[in-house]
């Protein structure tokens, strides 16, 4: 499952669903998402955003019970064709967590943690590797000294660049951020903004956030997610759609869909 | 509007600080009784593991010393023993002075078995067997004179010569603030005042009861076999439950399939059985262990008595036996409190090693075990501590109570609580004291496991904050 290059699109959500037991959390979603580009999710809570993400790199799998029907290609390959191994998907789609979650281990432990699962053990290599992963998401500097400290004993913020050198380290090539900045203060928001404009020209990026602003300033792509509803009382069921996909700068100027434009509009969610 | 009236809410106040102080009283109560409980305990082992005697001697010192035998200096002291015990000089200098056991010893030449102690020149090259039995004792005294100290042939004139038993004992309290109650007590028993011994204070508690084996003289009796055979079954509780219940809390957690009926009703049982009686274990260990997986001779596979192994004169009942007996009776608390600990790791954690590419066993290998790992080990505090202590299903699988001879893995074995339970029920003078010294030599190894994995504990906690 090596990237061949020759397709634009570095993952291709075609039609997808995704159950949870038998019930639909997500229908009929498709967006492409180019290559060096930032797709952005937005949408209410609930509208199945995070869902779509978490089947990009098949963490849904984790869930018992928890099925995707539809298609999503990466460079062209199908990734839940059963000849593919999750594990080999998520080490190419790598994934940032909305709660910066390190290791209870040192900053040098948590960026080697990944080479060394793929079996990286020569100790000159694993330096290399955690050095340039932490310049690339600008940790460097401010952690060269203490690479035997605690992840746990840095910053929200810090914690969470850890992170995404942590990503970075197992080289994949596609990046999925879940509302990463949602529990940062806005200094380190910027930084980890700055961070993924600068990451893009290596990686594909698709983030979740839940603050426009933020899709506005970072994301070249949005896509825009909803709730929809059907039956009343105790018959009602819910789920997630996509209601509009487009240029960022289409969908917050001149937005297709009315619901979009209420959404964007603050008139709702 | 306010529907929080200002007086209701003022008047209320002042009983709600109340309760939250009277609640504080009752805790810090709490807290005092259990200290009062542990003092009281402490005291009451002390106060039976110390105490005062009355030594009655099969020979007066008197009779065979004008001096007093403290006052005699070495060569004296040998000379004593030279004439009064001469037939068991060669055994002293053998369990004294030489590694080998006596039948080695007597058939060894005196250089090779007391290699590096001083020995006469002129019998260098002879074995004890070669020396003439007039001198024979001479020699071996000399030898003793010139290798131990005066305390040591103090000790060797008392067991072979005084042989002191215990008439009476009184513990320690009763020793120091009812003295006269004491004195008339020994009057009443010992009226002819020339015979009436003296009353001596006597401490129980004696380091050479870690090297002496038992004995049926409470004086001289040690703990060695029972210690070692506890020591030997908490080995045998480390190799075999931790292994086990650690990977079945693994496999719990991690792979079996929390929706499927069996395997809640597994869960429910180990929870089940982690509260049944530990006697039950025994008759569990009895039947499965020592009967079926025991002796041949009454129909059993030979596994566990050793003749699978070629050991001939296996019953069954040995320490094997019982280690695996008291391993599945503290399984159910490794498992369940493993478990937990399992459970506790933050599923970010997890979220994290897989979002990396790690498989399931990565995962769990990498992270969750060194995150569980605190908290495995408080449980396995716990079970050490209930394995060391537990004596019914060592009664059951057939613990001896006198053993004299170290115990091996096929052998016939005692253990500490199996020691203290048999001593306290002995009606002899000296033994019910014996067994609280006993106590505190099961505390001290009791504090020494639990300090070891406290350190484990915290070492492995601080590896995850830094």
């Amino acid at each position: 499952m090596t990237q061949n290059g020759h397709h634009p699109r570095a993952v291709d959500i075609q039609n997808i669903s995704v159950y949870y037991g038998s019930y639909r959390a997500v229908r009929d979603v498709s967006i492409p998402v180019e290559k060096n580009k930032i797709t952005a999710f937005i949408g209410p809570s609930g509208c199945g955003k995070s869902t779509v993400l978490r089947a990009i790199n098949r963490m849904n799998d984790l869930v018992p019970g928890a099925r995707v029907e539809g298609q999503i290609l990466y460079h062209g390959r199908n990734l839940y064709a059963p000849d593919v191994d999750p594990v080999e998907v998520r080490r190419r789609i790598g994934m940032v967590f909305q709660k910066p979650n390190p290791f209870p281990k040192s900053i040098f432990e948590n960026v080697a943690y990944g080479p060394r699962l793929l079996g990286v053990r020569d100790k000159n290599t694993l330096k290399e590797i955690v050095e340039s992963s932490l310049k690339q998401a600008a940790l460097w500097d401010e952690v060269k000294n203490d690479l035997d400290k605690s992840g746990l004993a840095l910053s929200g913020g810090q914690q969470q660049r850890l992170c995404i050198a942590r990503t970075i380290a197992v080289e994949p090539d596609v990046i999925l951020m879940d509302e990463p900045c949602s529990a940062l203060d806005p200094i380190s928001t910027q930084h980890i903004e700055e961070l993924m404009q600068e990451l893009v020209s290596q990686y594909t990026i698709i983030i979740v956030t839940h603050n426009m602003q933020q899709a506005i300033r970072v994301s070249d792509y949005t896509a825009f997610y909803s709730i929809r509803k059907s039956g009343e009382g105790k018959e009602e069921t819910r789920w997630g759609e996509l209601v509009e996909f487009g240029e960022t700068q289409q969908i917050f100027t001149q937005p297709q869909n009315a619901e979009t434009a209420d959404y964007i509009s603050g008139r709702f969610g | 509007m306010t529907r929080i009236e200002e007086g209701v809410f003022r008047s209320m106040l002042i009983g709600r600080q109340d309760k939250g102080l009277t609640m504080r009283r009752l805790y810090a109560a709490s807290f005092g009784l259990a200290i009062l409980a542990l003092v009281l305990l402490a005291l009451t082992i002390t106060n039976e593991a110390f105490g005062y005697v009355a030594l009655v001697y099969k020979i007066e010192p008197e009779t065979i010393s004008d001096r007093p035998l403290a006052e005699l200096n070495e060569t004296e002291l040998v000379a004593l023993l030279v004439e009064k015990a001469p037939g068991q000089l060669p055994k002293m200098v053998s369990d004294a002075l030489s590694p080998m056991d006596l039948q080695t010893f007597a058939r060894a030449s005196l250089k090779d078995s007391l290699a590096g102690k001083q020995i006469p020149a002129e019998y260098a090259d002879k074995t004890p067997a070669d020396i003439p039995t007039d001198e024979r004792a001479s020699v071996m005294g000399q030898i003793l004179a010139d290798n131990l100290t005066q305390e040591q042939i103090l000790e060797l004139i008392e067991a072979a010569i005084l042989q002191p038993t215990v008439s009476e004992s009184w513990p320690l309290f009763e020793g120091l603030f009812n003295r006269r109650a004491i004195e008339e007590r020994l009057v009443e028993l010992f009226p002819d005042e020339i015979t009436r011994p003296e009353l001596r204070f006597k401490s129980w508690l004696r380091l050479e009861m870690l090297t002496k084996p038992m004995d049926s003289n409470p004086l001289v009796s040690g703990v060695r076999t029972a210690l070692l055979g506890t020591v030997y079954l908490l080995i045998i509780v480390v190799l075999t439950a931790f292994p086990v219940g650690i990977a079945a809390a693994i496999y719990l957690e991690e792979y079996a399939d929390p929706n499927k009926w069996y395997n809640r009703l597994i869960e429910t049982n180990i929870r089940n059985l982690a509260g049944v009686p530990s006697i039950i274990y025994g008759l569990l260990g009895l039947q499965l262990l020592v009967r079926f997986m025991g002796d041949p001779a009454t129909g059993g596979l030979g596994l566990t008595s050793g003749q699978a192994f070629g050991i001939i004169d296996g019953t069954g009942r040995n320490i094997i036996t019982a280690g695996l007996t008291l391993s599945l009776l503290v399984l159910p608390v490794v498992i369940i409190n493993a478990q937990e600990s399992i459970r506790a790791v933050p599923p970010s954690y997890r979220d994290a090693s897989y979002g990396l590419g790690a498989t399931k066993w990565q995962t769990i290998w990498r992270t969750v075990l060194p995150s569980a790992l605190p908290g495995i080990l408080t449980g396995i505090i716990l079970s050490l501590s209930r394995a060391v202590g537990e004596t019914a299903p060592l009664v059951v699988v057939g613990a001896s109570t006198f053993i004299v001879q170290d115990p091996g893995l096929f052998t016939r074995f005692t253990a500490l609580p199996i020691q203290i339970y048999n001593w306290t029920s002995r009606p002899q003078a000296g033994f019910r004291e014996l067994a609280a010294a006993a106590i505190i030599i099961l505390l001290v190894l009791l504090v020494a496991i639990n300090t070891i994995a406290f350190v484990l504990r915290n070492q492995a906690r601080r590896r995850l904050q830094v």
